[in-house]
Protein backbone atom coordinates (compact mmCIF):
# COMPACT_ATOMS: atom_id res chain seq x y z
CA UNK A 1 0.00 0.00 0.00
CA UNK A 2 1.14 3.51 -0.82
CA UNK A 3 -0.60 6.33 1.02
CA UNK A 4 0.21 9.98 0.34
CA UNK A 5 -2.20 12.91 0.35
CA UNK A 6 -0.34 14.19 -2.72
CA UNK A 7 -1.97 12.30 -5.59
CA UNK A 8 1.05 12.76 -7.87
CA UNK A 9 3.38 11.09 -5.39
CA UNK A 10 0.99 8.26 -4.62
CA UNK A 11 0.55 7.54 -8.35
CA UNK A 12 4.22 7.84 -9.18
CA UNK A 13 5.31 5.44 -6.45
CA UNK A 14 2.51 3.00 -7.29
CA UNK A 15 3.45 2.91 -10.99
CA UNK A 16 7.16 2.49 -10.30
CA UNK A 17 6.60 -0.35 -7.83
CA UNK A 18 4.21 -2.07 -10.22
CA UNK A 19 6.96 -1.98 -12.83
CA UNK A 20 9.08 -3.91 -10.31
CA UNK A 21 6.41 -6.62 -10.20
CA UNK A 22 4.64 -5.58 -6.98
CA UNK A 23 0.86 -5.42 -6.69
CA UNK A 24 0.21 -1.95 -5.29
CA UNK A 25 -2.87 -0.14 -4.02
CA UNK A 26 -2.47 3.63 -3.90
CA UNK A 27 -4.52 5.95 -1.71
CA UNK A 28 -4.64 9.66 -0.87
CA UNK A 29 -7.19 9.46 1.96
CA UNK A 30 -6.11 7.69 5.19
CA UNK A 31 -9.67 6.67 6.08
CA UNK A 32 -10.27 4.96 2.74
CA UNK A 33 -6.85 3.30 2.94
CA UNK A 34 -7.54 2.06 6.44
CA UNK A 35 -10.93 0.68 5.45
CA UNK A 36 -9.41 -1.21 2.52
CA UNK A 37 -6.63 -2.57 4.67
CA UNK A 38 -8.98 -3.73 7.42
CA UNK A 39 -11.14 -5.54 4.87
CA UNK A 40 -8.17 -7.08 3.06
CA UNK A 41 -5.22 -7.44 5.47
CA UNK A 42 -3.91 -10.60 3.82
CA UNK A 43 -3.35 -8.71 0.55
CA UNK A 44 -0.70 -6.49 2.12
CA UNK A 45 2.94 -7.17 3.01
CA UNK A 46 4.17 -3.59 3.34
CA UNK A 47 2.67 -0.15 3.90
CA UNK A 48 4.44 3.02 2.80
CA UNK A 49 2.82 6.13 4.13
CA UNK A 50 3.35 9.88 4.27
CA UNK A 51 3.99 11.44 7.68
CA UNK A 52 1.99 14.68 7.57
CA UNK A 53 -1.49 14.03 6.28
CA UNK A 54 -4.70 15.88 7.08
CA UNK A 55 -7.33 13.91 8.96
CA UNK A 56 -4.88 11.36 10.36
CA UNK A 57 -1.09 11.53 10.69
CA UNK A 58 1.19 8.81 9.37
CA UNK A 59 1.92 7.73 12.96
CA UNK A 60 -1.75 7.32 13.79
CA UNK A 61 -2.45 5.53 10.53
CA UNK A 62 0.36 3.01 10.93
CA UNK A 63 -0.62 2.40 14.52
CA UNK A 64 -4.09 1.34 13.37
CA UNK A 65 -2.57 -0.80 10.62
CA UNK A 66 -0.40 -2.61 13.18
CA UNK A 67 -3.44 -3.30 15.35
CA UNK A 68 -5.01 -5.20 12.45
CA UNK A 69 -1.83 -6.95 11.30
CA UNK A 70 0.99 -6.65 13.87
CA UNK A 71 3.70 -8.25 11.71
CA UNK A 72 3.23 -6.07 8.66
CA UNK A 73 6.17 -3.88 7.63
CA UNK A 74 5.42 -0.18 7.86
CA UNK A 75 7.49 2.70 6.50
CA UNK A 76 7.03 6.42 6.94
CA UNK A 77 8.15 8.98 4.38
CA UNK A 78 8.32 12.73 4.60
CA UNK A 79 9.56 15.78 2.73
CA UNK A 80 10.09 17.51 6.08
CA UNK A 81 13.38 17.31 7.90
CA UNK A 82 12.49 14.81 10.60
CA UNK A 83 15.75 15.38 12.47
CA UNK A 84 14.99 19.07 13.08
CA UNK A 85 11.70 18.24 14.80
CA UNK A 86 12.54 18.16 18.51
CA UNK A 87 9.59 15.97 19.48
CA UNK A 88 9.88 13.59 16.56
CA UNK A 89 12.42 11.17 18.05
CA UNK A 90 10.52 10.89 21.34
CA UNK A 91 7.19 10.58 19.62
CA UNK A 92 8.36 8.06 17.00
CA UNK A 93 9.70 5.72 19.70
CA UNK A 94 6.18 5.08 20.93
CA UNK A 95 5.23 3.66 17.54
CA UNK A 96 6.49 0.50 15.84
CA UNK A 97 7.87 1.92 12.61
CA UNK A 98 10.19 -0.26 10.50
CA UNK A 99 11.83 2.60 8.64
CA UNK A 100 11.83 6.25 7.67
CA UNK A 101 12.34 7.60 4.17
CA UNK A 102 13.37 11.20 3.59
CA UNK A 103 11.92 12.81 0.46
CA UNK A 104 13.02 13.78 -2.10
CA UNK A 105 14.30 10.35 -3.06
CA UNK A 106 14.96 8.94 -6.50
CA UNK A 107 12.56 6.28 -7.73
CA UNK A 108 15.49 3.90 -8.19
CA UNK A 109 16.61 4.35 -4.58
CA UNK A 110 13.03 4.05 -3.30
CA UNK A 111 12.52 0.80 -5.23
CA UNK A 112 15.75 -0.59 -3.76
CA UNK A 113 14.68 0.36 -0.25
CA UNK A 114 11.23 -1.19 -0.63
CA UNK A 115 12.79 -4.35 -2.03
CA UNK A 116 15.19 -4.59 0.91
CA UNK A 117 12.37 -4.19 3.45
CA UNK A 118 10.22 -6.74 1.60
CA UNK A 119 12.95 -9.37 1.68
CA UNK A 120 14.17 -8.69 5.24
CA UNK A 121 12.78 -10.79 8.09
CA UNK B 1 -22.50 35.70 19.52
CA UNK B 2 -23.70 36.11 15.93
CA UNK B 3 -21.79 33.79 13.64
CA UNK B 4 -20.45 35.05 10.34
CA UNK B 5 -19.82 32.19 7.94
CA UNK B 6 -18.83 32.81 4.34
CA UNK B 7 -17.97 30.63 1.37
CA UNK B 8 -15.81 31.82 -1.50
CA UNK B 9 -13.22 31.04 -4.12
CA UNK B 10 -9.55 31.85 -3.40
CA UNK B 11 -9.53 35.27 -5.05
CA UNK B 12 -12.80 36.33 -3.40
CA UNK B 13 -11.64 35.19 0.03
CA UNK B 14 -8.27 36.88 -0.47
CA UNK B 15 -9.97 40.16 -1.37
CA UNK B 16 -12.24 39.81 1.65
CA UNK B 17 -9.25 39.31 3.92
CA UNK B 18 -7.51 42.31 2.44
CA UNK B 19 -10.58 44.45 3.11
CA UNK B 20 -10.87 43.23 6.70
CA UNK B 21 -10.01 45.69 9.45
CA UNK B 22 -6.88 45.56 11.58
CA UNK B 23 -7.39 43.20 14.47
CA UNK B 24 -9.23 40.61 12.36
CA UNK B 25 -8.95 37.09 13.75
CA UNK B 26 -10.60 34.75 11.26
CA UNK B 27 -10.95 31.02 10.81
CA UNK B 28 -10.26 29.73 7.30
CA UNK B 29 -11.14 26.17 6.28
CA UNK B 30 -9.51 24.96 3.07
CA UNK B 31 -10.46 21.84 1.09
CA UNK B 32 -7.00 20.94 -0.23
CA UNK B 33 -3.57 22.48 -0.74
CA UNK B 34 -4.05 23.73 -4.29
CA UNK B 35 -6.93 25.98 -3.24
CA UNK B 36 -5.03 27.25 -0.21
CA UNK B 37 -2.03 28.02 -2.41
CA UNK B 38 -4.15 30.13 -4.75
CA UNK B 39 -5.57 32.05 -1.83
CA UNK B 40 -2.29 32.79 -0.05
CA UNK B 41 -0.60 33.70 -3.35
CA UNK B 42 -3.29 36.31 -4.10
CA UNK B 43 -3.27 37.54 -0.53
CA UNK B 44 0.49 37.78 -0.10
CA UNK B 45 0.96 39.61 -3.39
CA UNK B 46 -1.71 42.14 -2.54
CA UNK B 47 -0.62 42.60 1.09
CA UNK B 48 3.04 43.12 0.12
CA UNK B 49 2.57 45.36 -2.91
CA UNK B 50 -0.65 47.24 -2.20
CA UNK B 51 -0.69 47.18 1.59
CA UNK B 52 3.06 47.47 2.29
CA UNK B 53 2.48 44.82 4.97
CA UNK B 54 4.61 42.18 6.58
CA UNK B 55 3.27 38.70 5.80
CA UNK B 56 4.05 35.69 7.98
CA UNK B 57 3.06 32.26 6.65
CA UNK B 58 3.27 29.10 8.76
CA UNK B 59 2.44 26.10 6.59
CA UNK B 60 2.05 22.58 7.89
CA UNK B 61 1.09 20.27 5.02
CA UNK B 62 3.70 21.65 2.66
CA UNK B 63 7.31 22.55 3.20
CA UNK B 64 8.68 26.06 3.57
CA UNK B 65 10.50 25.48 0.28
CA UNK B 66 7.25 24.65 -1.49
CA UNK B 67 5.57 27.82 -0.21
CA UNK B 68 8.53 29.89 -1.41
CA UNK B 69 8.32 28.23 -4.82
CA UNK B 70 4.55 28.78 -5.09
CA UNK B 71 4.92 32.47 -4.20
CA UNK B 72 7.65 33.00 -6.74
CA UNK B 73 5.88 31.20 -9.58
CA UNK B 74 3.48 32.59 -12.19
CA UNK B 75 0.49 34.21 -10.61
CA UNK B 76 2.13 35.81 -7.60
CA UNK B 77 5.60 36.34 -9.13
CA UNK B 78 7.00 37.49 -5.80
CA UNK B 79 10.73 37.95 -5.34
CA UNK B 80 10.70 35.80 -2.21
CA UNK B 81 14.39 36.13 -1.42
CA UNK B 82 14.24 39.93 -1.61
CA UNK B 83 11.17 40.16 0.62
CA UNK B 84 12.60 37.71 3.15
CA UNK B 85 15.79 39.74 3.25
CA UNK B 86 13.77 42.92 3.80
CA UNK B 87 11.80 41.11 6.52
CA UNK B 88 8.48 41.80 4.82
CA UNK B 89 7.89 38.09 4.23
CA UNK B 90 8.55 35.24 6.60
CA UNK B 91 7.78 31.59 5.94
CA UNK B 92 8.24 29.18 8.83
CA UNK B 93 7.12 25.61 9.41
CA UNK B 94 4.09 25.66 11.72
CA UNK B 95 5.52 22.83 13.81
CA UNK B 96 8.65 24.86 14.41
CA UNK B 97 6.65 28.02 15.04
CA UNK B 98 4.43 26.46 17.69
CA UNK B 99 6.65 23.82 19.22
CA UNK B 100 10.19 24.79 18.26
CA UNK B 101 11.07 27.50 20.76
CA UNK B 102 10.43 28.28 24.38
CA UNK B 103 9.49 31.88 23.70
CA UNK B 104 6.87 30.71 21.27
CA UNK B 105 5.11 32.28 18.38
CA UNK B 106 3.21 34.86 20.39
CA UNK B 107 6.34 36.80 21.34
CA UNK B 108 7.63 36.66 17.78
CA UNK B 109 4.36 38.07 16.43
CA UNK B 110 4.37 40.86 19.04
CA UNK B 111 7.93 41.78 18.04
CA UNK B 112 6.98 41.74 14.37
CA UNK B 113 4.00 44.06 15.00
CA UNK B 114 6.33 46.41 16.87
CA UNK B 115 8.88 46.26 14.06
CA UNK B 116 6.14 47.02 11.50
CA UNK B 117 5.07 50.04 13.52
CA UNK B 118 8.62 51.39 13.78
CA UNK B 119 9.43 50.83 10.12
CA UNK B 120 6.25 52.45 8.71
CA UNK B 121 4.83 49.17 7.46
CA UNK B 122 1.12 48.87 6.80
CA UNK B 123 0.66 46.12 9.35
CA UNK B 124 1.26 42.40 9.88
CA UNK B 125 -0.74 39.46 8.53
CA UNK B 126 -0.20 35.99 9.95
CA UNK B 127 -1.54 32.95 8.10
CA UNK B 128 -0.87 29.88 10.21
CA UNK B 129 -1.90 26.29 9.70
CA UNK B 130 -3.08 24.69 12.93
CA UNK B 131 -2.43 21.16 11.65
CA UNK B 132 0.74 21.01 13.77
CA UNK B 133 -1.30 20.74 16.99
CA UNK B 134 -3.38 17.88 15.62
CA UNK B 135 -0.32 16.06 14.28
CA UNK B 136 0.93 15.62 17.85
CA UNK B 137 -2.62 14.91 19.03
CA UNK B 138 -2.69 18.13 21.06
CA UNK B 139 -6.28 19.03 20.35
CA UNK B 140 -6.91 20.40 23.83
CA UNK B 141 -3.78 22.57 23.55
CA UNK B 142 -5.06 23.85 20.22
CA UNK B 143 -8.43 24.85 21.64
CA UNK B 144 -6.66 26.34 24.68
CA UNK B 145 -4.32 28.34 22.42
CA UNK B 146 -7.18 29.65 20.30
CA UNK B 147 -9.17 30.64 23.39
CA UNK B 148 -6.14 32.48 24.78
CA UNK B 149 -6.16 34.70 21.70
CA UNK B 150 -8.60 37.53 21.54
CA UNK B 151 -11.46 37.42 19.00
CA UNK B 152 -10.10 40.75 17.82
CA UNK B 153 -6.39 41.53 18.01
CA UNK B 154 -4.94 44.75 19.27
CA UNK B 155 -2.62 46.77 17.07
CA UNK B 156 -2.04 46.50 13.38
CA UNK B 157 -2.32 42.73 13.20
CA UNK B 158 -4.52 40.35 11.24
CA UNK B 159 -4.47 36.67 12.12
CA UNK B 160 -5.90 33.99 9.88
CA UNK B 161 -6.08 30.49 11.36
CA UNK B 162 -5.92 27.86 8.65
CA UNK B 163 -7.56 24.47 9.07
CA UNK B 164 -7.52 21.70 6.49
CA UNK B 165 -11.13 20.56 6.03
CA UNK B 166 -10.25 16.94 6.88
CA UNK B 167 -8.69 18.07 10.16
CA UNK B 168 -11.64 20.31 10.94
CA UNK B 169 -14.27 17.68 10.13
CA UNK B 170 -12.55 14.55 11.42
CA UNK B 171 -10.25 15.56 14.24
CA UNK B 172 -12.41 18.11 16.02
CA UNK B 173 -15.65 17.37 17.82
CA UNK B 174 -18.87 19.22 17.13
CA UNK B 175 -18.31 21.05 20.39
CA UNK B 176 -14.74 22.03 19.41
CA UNK B 177 -15.93 23.31 16.04
CA UNK B 178 -18.66 25.38 17.66
CA UNK B 179 -16.16 26.81 20.16
CA UNK B 180 -13.79 27.82 17.36
CA UNK B 181 -16.56 29.24 15.26
CA UNK B 182 -17.84 31.42 18.07
CA UNK B 183 -14.37 32.61 19.02
CA UNK B 184 -13.31 33.88 15.59
CA UNK B 185 -14.64 37.07 14.04
CA UNK B 186 -15.53 35.25 10.82
CA UNK B 187 -15.38 31.72 9.46
CA UNK B 188 -14.42 31.48 5.82
CA UNK B 189 -14.79 28.28 3.80
CA UNK B 190 -12.47 28.23 0.80
CA UNK B 191 -13.99 26.67 -2.31
CA UNK B 192 -11.87 25.35 -5.20
CA UNK B 193 -11.59 27.72 -8.12
CA UNK B 194 -14.04 26.97 -10.93
CA UNK B 195 -12.48 24.83 -13.68
CA UNK B 196 -10.96 26.98 -16.39
CA UNK B 197 -10.52 30.02 -14.20
CA UNK B 198 -6.76 29.61 -13.80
Amino acid sequence: MVLDDDHDISSLVKISLEKQGCQVFGFTDPLLALEHFQLNPSMYDLVLCDLRMPGMSGFQFLNKIKLTKPKIKVLLMSAFDMTSDSEFSTYSKSYEIDGFIQKPISIRKLNELIKSYMTSK
Amino acid sequence: MAQSIFHGHPEEISQGLRRSESGAHFLIIYPELQTLREMYSHYTKSALFEGNEIVVILPFYETVGTVRRILSENGANIDVRKHEKEQSLLVMDSLRGYFGSQDGLMLFVKQTVEYAKNSSKGGVSVLDDKGSFLYYEKKDDLIGWEMKLSSKYEGNLKGFCLYHKQDYDRRLSENDRQTLLEHHGKTLHLLPSPIGSL
